[in-house]
């Protein structure tokens, strides 16, 4: 991200500089909104029904997964464990944050932990890669946190509604859904330097189309657990 | 579905994403995981960024592996990495790769 300079300590404060960091990945997050907003409309709800799951899921791939599950009347159990494992990846996001969230109520912790997004913790992985835990450092990490956490859900529900009252308007096309993974590459381009990021990177790309084939999208969980141990290994000597 | 069906379907989507995102926040604080399993858990994204491009780049409809001079995903992928690599502009990267595909996306189709 443009906005992303490390070395940088200014007066800039950590809600200016999520402002800065994630500017750029809302046109990702504005494109895949939309996408999923058609997708709503497309699988055969209402247009407060799609609201209604925009609002409450919150989960874009999670709703991408689910859809065509929904519109060919799939038993519901199937419907949200394919939805589950899509969101898994979330999991293991939020395991990478935990110590920043030790010190608060357990409520709370579910509300910051619920509300993140792909963008935000790829923006927070660069910016806060250690879990370093004065108190001074976690106050900076959580104005980032909620800055950052609340661009991504005005973005996010703002383009969706788009997507679910224009979307007639717009071609209904799917091969323009690959917009919004083109989208999400972008949010990936910074994070590529060092050979842990590129080992991580290749083993999940390849397990990701190996496993592609398997029920309720287990390869893509797959595919981040693996990406992940390449990346431990990789790293081994640091 | 009924009306009905929907809403439960939406409930219960919306159990899986406070499930899977707030639970790991909620394991008691005592848990803790050993540092080098916590410094490479901040590749996750990466991967899991990758592991919903990847697939959507690679295989055609039917699921078959689709590497060809003729797949425009491709070719936009690998034009986003070049203008990346080049200019260091993610905005830069999204509008040229995506402008190409939808154009020569639309071009296909007419």
């Amino acid at each position: 991200m443009p906005g992303i300079s490390l070395r940088r300590r200014s007066r800039n404060g950590p809600v200016r500089q999520a402002w800065n960091d994630l500017s750029p990945s809302m046109i990702a997050i504005g494109i895949s909104g939309v996408v999923t907003g058609m997708a709503m409309v497309k699988a055969g709800l209402t247009p407060w029904q799609a609201v209604g799951m925009s609002l409450l899921v919150y989960a874009g791939s999670a709703q991408l997964a689910a859809l065509p599950l929904i519109a060919s009347g799939a038993a519901l159990p199937i419907i949200w464990i394919s939805a589950l494992i899509v969101n898994l990846r979330f999991f293991i996001y939020s395991l990478a944050m935990r110590p920043w969230f030790r010190h608060m109520p357990p409520a709370k912790r579910a509300l910051y932990g619920t509300v993140s997004t792909d963008a935000q913790v790829v923006a927070i992985s660069l910016r806060f890669p250690d879990g370093s835990n004065s108190a001074a450092r976690r106050r900076l990490f959580l104005q980032y946190f909620r800055m950052s956490a609340a661009m991504g859900w005005v973005c996010w529900q703002a383009y969706s509604m788009v997507g679910i009252f224009l979307g007639g308007f717009l071609p209904q096309d799917a091969g323009l859904g690959f917009l919004a993974s083109l989208a999400l590459l972008t949010l990936l381009l910074p994070m590529l330097q060092g050979r842990p990021a590129w080992g991580c990177v290749a083993t999940a790309a390849a397990v990701s189309v190996a496993l592609k084939p398997l029920p309720l999208n287990l390869g893509l969980l797959a595919a981040v657990v693996a990406g992940v141990a390449v990346a431990l290994w990789l790293s081994r000597n640091d | 579905m009924t009306e009905f069906a929907i809403w439960v379907t939406v409930i219960g989507l919306a159990i899986t994403t406070i499930a899977s995102r707030g639970i790991p926040l909620l394991l008691p604080t005592r848990w803790q995981l050993p540092p080098r399993i916590t410094a490479a858990l901040r590749y996750a994204p990466m991967a899991g960024l990758t592991a919903i491009l990847m697939p959507d780049s690679l295989l055609n409809d039917a699921g078959g592996l689709a590497v060809s001079l003729t797949n425009l995903r491709l070719w936009a992928v690998a034009l986003a990495l070049v203008v990346w690599f080049r200019w260091k502009s993610t905005v830069l990267a999204l509008v040229v790769s995506g402008g190409f595909y939808i154009s020569l996306y639309l071009l296909a189709a007419a």
